[in-house]
């Protein structure tokens, strides 16, 4: 229901000044589609990203789980309109696709971060692959190729899907963003699932879901540089042990060879 | 003809001048081409390499040419090393000397051997795997021939060709065939239970590789690597062009710690494994070179690939080679998940990748 | 079911190509109980090596005569099965020659190896019979192979001419010792050392088997043969500290 309010203060001032209008995220009582945002200590960029969600879709909303912030981020998320879930202790974003998703309304789960601001035009791709029957639609970037060294991530995603039979997805995966999903897969695969992405791709691939690389945004580029610590990244020992779990699930349901022959090798006949 | 003894290794120059007038063939003596390395390490190999020379001349020189063989040379080349070498030498290096004592044992000898003397300190078999081959196998055996290996075993299996005339009978040539098609690779792991050697190099029959290619692998397993793989990395194209192939091999390797193997894998041939690595692998286990890549990187066995060997463009397209969905590939990157659950059997489902719990992570990255 | 397990059959061969090929016909007529074949040629030069391929057995080609020890031990490094059986190019098995054998190797965890009767061997396997012909052999052979434990008997020294163990005797006994070749004597040693890992030794008095007994090295070079199993005689004693006769 639309209800047009009075900017207050700063608020007016701001969009005065501003080059677009200052909108307010609209919440559709019954949204097909339900853009999940784990945000923690976002405020810097979390208004842009908003100004963009609430133009993707006319039925949407926009799910703000605001975990363990201490600037400010559920406040700005609030003032907005978004639905805010706030949880005092982190979570990760991983965890907080999984808190959105279990409280999304609509049927197209679309997932994007606090950090970076995606233009609308580039975000409606894949709610649009979603609604004429894609199950999962990824983000068909890759990650950065260049450079003499290969990043362990990107060799992971790549690799996980050709071990999965999906070459043609290059080194596209459910741990970038933006990504989306029918409601129905989220459902079928479990909403903790989610919350380790290699793993929610094996299970919607082992399922026979539809799954499609289907349009690039250069996450790569525009992210934000969060640890400038001497070591590794902790983060890419999480992520890369998260697709070496996805291997084991393949190991599991498909047994030892993950389903792929051996072409009738006669191992008996070495001891 | 008559050829006068070197009594002792006099100066180049001067022997080189006698050697000139003795004979009465028309040949000149071959430069000798200094090794590669520092100011000091250039000389001083240039300096063994001149002795070589020299010692390669006198072995030969007052024998009957009956006896000069391929077998003569490498043992007197054997002795001949252990008394001259100083220090450890790179299998560079040791090619170098090798090469000026052959010279030097031809240049005094009747016939142009082409064998290559190496100083083994152990034994080392050879075997290679061939179906239906008969293009490529009695020169993949001319080859083998040509290095000092204790035994060359070939494994036909399931031959309808010529392959077995066409193989070459020579005293250290073992043919082993098996009526039924075994399946890929099976052919490695009955060699490795049949070879007697101390280490094993594996080839295939359809790939004809020079001696020169081979004798690194050879130095390197008996100077006491446990596996030897071939270098495959010049000849990569950049990662976004690779194939499901070559990323599942470079995966397994970074995952086991070992990214600077990049993609070098027990699949590729030549490849050398020690008498330790099979058994701490086991024979059975090499039907899935891939696993057997697993269980030698998280049994902690010394690994090398010392050089490049260009099988990548020789290698004969097979039926059923050709492109990427081709099910030799789809069977590699099953290998290639029964590497992982091997390794995971191991070390666990994470390969002790951190598990750190995510909101202690969050906090850590996005935490003020 | 052991007996249903695949059994090797390693047979070791130089020259011989006129007694293999009955060997192994007979072989393929009686055994009913799965089992592969592995020739190991001793550098042989009239054809053996295009029979055994024609043929489609599994051949080991070596380069030359490396005695029957050493032949033995390649044949047995390819083996997969989980019964070895050695067996002389010159015997001809009989209808359940190896059923019956097999029933008497796995009677008790502890029989290690099991060897016929025969017409002809050194020691105890040798029985006294008279046949006419080689049909004529056959058929006593298939009245008297009637799989029975009363005609078990265990011994001490079983002859290597037809010589069926369990795959883990061989693990923990290990290769024959290849000292003995050309031959002579390495079946008494390996049978010494399964005994002294606990291991029993049957001969199946219910398998009669055919051995031609060529003996054309011994034919041919009489002393060199008397000097060879002089020599084999003493390697043993000087091995074990006894001489082999005691176990014959």
């Amino acid at each position: 229901m639309l209800r047009k309010r009075r900017l207050a203060g700063g608020a007016r001032q701001r969009a005065r000044d501003s080059k677009r209008p200052v909108r307010r995220v609209l919440n559709h009582p019954n949204p097909i589609v339900s853009i999940i945002i784990p945000a923690m200590n976002e405020r810097a960029t979390l208004p842009g990203v908003l100004r963009e969600t609430c133009r993707v879709h006319p039925r949407s909303e926009t799910i703000v789980v605001a975990n363990g912030s201490t600037d400010g981020t559920p406040a700005i998320a609030r003032k907005w309109g978004a639905r805010v879930i706030v949880t005092e202790e982190p979570l990760g974003h991983d965890v907080g696709r999984r808190v959105g998703a279990e409280a999304a309304r609509g049927r197209i789960l679309l997932f994007i971060d606090a950090d970076m601001i995606i233009p609308a035009t580039e975000l409606r791709p894949y709610v649009k692959a979603v609604s004429e029957g894609v199950d999962v639609a990824l983000n068909d970037y890759s990650g950065p190729l260049e450079g003499r060294e290969i990043h362990p991530v990107v060799l992971a995603k790549y690799s996980l899907n050709s071990l999965l039979g999906r070459s043609d997805l290059k080194g596209a995966s459910l741990t970038a963003v933006p990504h989306a999903m029918s409601r129905s897969v989220a459902e079928a695969i479990g909403y903790e699932a989610l919350e380790v992405p290699p793993l929610a791709l094996v299970a919607a691939l082992l399922r026979g879901y539809k799954v499609r690389a289907v349009h690039s945004v250069p996450v790569g580029r525009m992210n934000p540089i969060k640890y400038r610590g001497r070591q590794e990244d902790p983060l890419t020992g999480l992520i890369v042990g998260d697709h070496l779990e996805a291997v084991h699930r393949l190991i599991l349901e498909r047994g030892s060879r993950g389903g792929y022959s051996d072409l009738g090798r006669q191992r008996d006949k070495v001891r | 003809m008559s050829r006068t003894k070197l009594e002792k290794p006099i100066g180049p120059r001067r022997s080189a001048v006698r050697a000139q007038d003795r004979s009465r063939r028309k040949r000149s003596l071959p430069l000798l081409k200094a090794g590669k390395g520092t100011e000091q390490g250039r000389t001083e190999i240039g300096e063994l390499e001149q002795q070589a020379f020299l010692a390669g001349y006198s072995a030969a020189s007052g024998h009957e040419d009956s006896s000069l063989s391929y077998d003569h040379l490498q043992s007197a080349f054997l002795d001949w090393f252990k008394e001259a070498k100083r220090q450890a030498l790179s299998w560079r290096n040791i090619l170098a000397v090798s090469s000026a004592y052959r010279r030097g044992y031809n240049t005094a000898a009747k016939q142009t051997l082409t064998g290559i003397p190496l100083p083994l300190r152990g034994t080392v078999s050879a075997v290679v795997s061939a179906c239906n081959e008969e293009r490529t196998i009695a020169a993949v055996i001319s080859e083998l021939i040509r290095l000092p290996f204790r035994e060359i075993i070939v494994i036909l299996n399931g031959c309808k060709d010529r392959s077995y005339d066409c193989i070459r009978r020579h005293d250290k040539v073992i043919v082993v065939c098996c009526p039924d098609r075994l399946g890929h690779d099976v052919a490695r792991g009955i060699g490795a239970s049949l070879a007697a050697g101390d280490a094993v190099l594996f080839t295939d029959g359809d790939i004809v590789l020079s001696a020169e290619d081979l004798a690194p692998l050879l130095l390197e397993i008996d100077q006491g690597a446990d596996v030897v793989l071939n270098d495959i990395s010049p000849y990569l194209p950049p990662f976004s062009k690779q194939d499901a192939v070559t990323r599942s091999k470079m995966f397994l390797n970074y995952m086991l710690g070992r990214p600077d193997l990049k993609a070098n894998s027990l699949t590729a041939v030549p490849h050398a494994l020690s008498r330790r690595a099979i058994s701490a692998i086991g024979a059975r286990t090499l039907i899935v070179p891939p696993k057997a890549q697993a269980l030698a990187i998280v049994k902690g066995l010394k690994i090398r690939a010392p050089k490049p060997v260009d099988v990548v463009k020789r290698n004969r397209l097979r039926s059923g080679n050709v492109g990427e969905g081709n099910e030799v590939a789809s069977l590699i990157l099953g290998d290639h998940i029964e590497a992982f659950q091997a390794a995971m059997e191991l070390q666990g489902a994470r390969l002790g990748m951190t598990k750190m719990p995510r909101s202690k992570l969050a906090r850590k990255r996005n935490g003020r | 079911m052991n007996e249903t397990k695949l059994t090797s059959i390693v047979i070791p061969t130089y020259n011989g190509l006129q007694l293999l090929v009955p060997c192994i016909e007979s072989i393929r007529r009686y055994t009913e109980v799965p089992y592969e074949i592995i020739v190991v040629d001793n550098g042989s030069t009239d054809g053996t090596q295009e029979y055994c391929i024609q043929a489609g057995l599994t051949l080991i080609a070596l380069p030359k005569n490396e005695g029957f020890p050493a032949a033995c031990n390649r044949g047995l490094a390819v083996a997969s099965g989980e019964q070895l059986l050695l067996l002389n190019n010159d015997v001809i098995v009989t209808p359940r020659w190896l059923s019956n054998m097999l029933r008497a190797l796995y009677s008790a965890d502890d029989v290690g190896i099991v060897g016929p009767i025969t017409n002809y061997a050194s020691g105890r396997q040798q029985v006294d019979m008279t046949w006419n012909s080689l049909e004529d052999f056959m058929q006593i052979a298939e009245r008297h192979n009637q799989s029975d434990p009363a005609k078990w008997q265990e011994v001490k020294r079983l002859v290597g001419l037809c010589f069926l163990f369990r795959r883990k005797l061989w693990d923990m006994v290990g290769r024959l010792d290849e000292r003995y070749s050309p031959g002579h004597y390495e079946d008494d040693d390996y049978c010494y050392r399964a005994r002294q890992k606990a291991f029993r030794l049957f001969i199946s008095g219910d398998t009669l088997v055919y051995h031609e007994g060529s003996v054309s090295f011994a034919s041919n070079h009489p002393n060199d043969w008397k000097a060879l199993i002089e020599r084999n005689r003493r390697i043993f004693i000087d091995k074990w500290g006894v001489d082999p006769w005691i176990f014959m």
